[in-house]
């Protein structure tokens, strides 16, 4: 059994607006172990993004963490100053954003923004690390580094530029490395080059690695374990091959049946019905019961916890009450 | 085969690079650089490629949104650039467009009811009550309620808007729509809503679509051909099923390749290519390919390869076959 690097308990983000609480992350819990990839997947607003900018305490007031645990190797995050935190922002837990051009300061050199983490980690001089900025971008494929080094973010291609994203984020070994939809942004060809990159890294640096996207050939191909969220809550989690073959709850069964498979040929895809609720008005039970097929008065009335339903296997879903 | 609805003969569509006080041109982007394709009545022709490649301005640029440079587009035996302010008009409501971002291409002043019904009064089609009756039935058939027919843009989510935006295209009965990316903007689970949207409408009413996107995978479940432009070409073109089962072009085989399958027992050989699309302002010769081609011979950076029919309406443009 691997050690757990990251350990989050009932976490919490809350966001209070005019019109209401939004709880954009309701009271999730997971772990990551060392090494091991973890694909968090689930569509537009449904909390992944929050639950990453929660871990690094990126999230703007008035939102804020309301309560839970974030462990990460041992200490409790959310209990860190600013100060102690930001030794660990861009150290030993990195980001790489979806979107490369506005994550990357247009003012700066590709070098200094790379320099700048490494300096500030590592406590390099400026011509140290500007070496390790170009050594950097040799490890993730950049051709001419030593030139590209003192471009700007715009002289970049969509590709280059995310890459350059991930030498910044892996430039000081980070143990967990967040990767939000890091090839969304990207054509297909390039992010195949980039998702075989981030591969060859993790393989190598044997970093952590939280991956969030919408994509479910994404997860499937690159991810360990999944954890698929709904509405600011985690319905299901297993290892990938499991959650592919048996999906158990009803959200995942349609999301995997309403995307076309290259390989396959289908008559009709079969889509949700309806819409994800409006976080303001959330419905009571179990939020995904107006969208669900099965949905029983019990759903209507009462939320389901997420337990395990089979070896291994979670799902927050009446239809498997007393499955284990 | 069907009856050709829309034949494009070697069309280009070339932007002017300007410099300087004056602006004069020192080059040209070529968005859309000699293509040629037809499309048959009642038939979905999908359009596949990375960004750049030309496809919008393609989509664009044959329903006559913008001029051409060079070129023939033939809409149900009309030059659709040989007609006269007046013919193109009347030939408006026959062609319409579904755009991507269902945010901006709704004009947020103006109801859902002024929206969809405002071309059908403007073309002379309908007036007064029969104007919201025909609104009321398409949003119907288009899975929006009546009471709709009083909100503003603001009031949908992205999906419901599109369904917006495709009733405001279908409300004129039109036999030939350019869909540009119409799911993209969208989650997975409102994607395929849309996808049987369009499929189901297709069956009822016979429309004729273009259906262009970056996502193979939709491209596949919902065209009959499909054609692949790289650099603003055509690469390849084929049936559907011959496509994907049997593509001949590197550049198809590769973007084949690269598409995720959601089915982690799945293991392919993938094949990378190096390196970025190339700037449609400054192509490379011959082979637009070439630069990235895992299987470029010295000939393929001289001569630029013919598109030629394989067999069986399977078109290729590549030295290798």
């Amino acid at each position: 059994m691997t050690e757990d690097l990251l350990s989050v308990r009932d976490l919490r983000t809350y966001f209070p607006t005019e019109d209401g609480l939004v709880k954009a992350v309701d009271g999730i819990s997971f772990k990551i172990k060392k090494g091991e990839m973890v694909g968090i997947v689930g569509e537009s607003g449904c909390g992944k993004s929050m639950t990453a900018m929660s871990i690094l305490r990126l999230i703007d007031p008035p939102g804020k963490i309301e309560s839970g645990e974030i462990l990460f190797d041992g200490v409790n995050l959310t209990k860190l100053k600013e100060t102690e935190i930001q030794k660990i922002r861009g150290g030993s837990i990195s980001i790489i954003f979806q979107e490369p051009m506005t994550s990357l300061n247009p003012v700066f050199t590709i070098g200094e923004q790379i320099e700048e983490a490494i300096m500030l980690h590592q406590g390099l001089d400026k011509e140290k690390a500007r070496e390790a900025a170009v050594k950097m971008l040799n490890t993730v494929g950049i051709p001419r580094a030593d030139e590209v080094v003192d471009e700007y973010p715009h002289e970049l291609s969509g590709g280059m530029r995310q890459r350059a994203m991930i030498a910044m984020a892996i430039s000081c070994n980070p143990k967990l490395l967040i990767a939000d939809e890091p090839t969304t942004a990207l054509d297909v060809t390039i992010q195949a080059q980039i998702l075989e990159l981030m591969k060859d890294l993790q393989n190598r640096l044997g970093s952590s690695v939280m991956l969030i996207t919408h994509d479910l050939g994404v997860i499937a191909e690159m991810a360990s374990y999944v954890i698929v969220m709904y509405a600011g809550k985690i319905v299901e989690e297993a290892e990938v091959t499991e959650l592919f073959k048996h999906a158990k709850h009803p959200y995942t069964m349609g999301l995997l049946q309403s995307k076309p498979v290259i390989v396959k040929d289908e008559d009709r895809l079969k889509s949700i019905p309806g819409q994800v609720p409006n976080p303001l008005h959330m419905p009571k039970g179990c939020y995904f019961h107006p969208r669900c097929e099965f949905a029983t008065d019990k759903c209507r009335e009462s939320q389901p916890q997420l337990k395990e339903v089979c070896e291994g296997h979670k799902a927050a879903c009446w239809l498997y009450e007393g499955a284990m | 085969m069907g009856e050709v609805l829309l034949k494009v003969d070697d069309l280009k569509k070339y932007f002017p690079i300007t410099e300087g006080v004056f602006q004069h041109t020192v080059g040209y982007v070529k968005a859309v650089d000699g293509v040629s394709f037809e499309i048959n009545k009642g038939e979905t022709f999908g359009l596949v490629g990375e960004s750049g490649c030309g496809k919008t301005t393609l989509g664009r640029t044959i329903i006559r949104l913008q001029d051409k440079t060079e070129g023939d587009v033939t809409f149900k035996g009309m030059k659709v650039f040989d007609l006269k302010k007046e013919e193109l008009r009347k030939l408006r409501p026959k062609m319409q467009i579904i755009f991507q971002d269902p945010y901006s291409s709704l004009n947020p002043r103006m109801t859902v009811g002024e929206i969809v019904g405002e071309a059908l009064a403007e073309h002379g089609m309908a007036a007064g009550r029969e104007v919201e009756d025909r609104v009321l039935k398409t949003l119907e058939l288009c899975g929006l309620s009546p009471y709709h027919i009083k909100r503003y843009p603001h009031e949908f989510s992205g999906g419901q808007r599109q369904r917006i935006g495709i009733a405001r295209a279908l409300i004129l009965n039109p036999d030939f729509v350019v869909a540009d990316e119409p799911v993209s903007a969208l989650d997975v689970s409102i994607q395929a809503q849309i996808v049987n949207l369009l499929m189901d409408l297709q069956q009822s009413y016979g429309f004729t679509y273009l259906f262009i996107s970056h996502d193979l995978s939709v491209v596949k479940h919902i065209s009959h051909r499909v054609g692949v432009m790289y650099v603003g070409s055509l690469v390849e073109m084929a049936d559907k099923k011959e496509l994907y089962a049997n593509p001949l072009h590197p550049y198809t085989k590769a973007l084949l390749s690269a598409v995720p399958i959601p089915d982690p027992t799945i293991k392919r050989d993938r094949i990378i290519l190096e390196g970025d699309i190339p700037s449609p302002a400054n192509p490379p010769s011959g082979c637009k390919f070439h630069t990235r081609c895992p299987y470029a011979m010295e000939k393929c950076s001289e001569e630029i390869p013919e598109y030629r029919n394989v067999g069986g309406g399977h078109f290729v443009a590549c030295h290798l076959v």
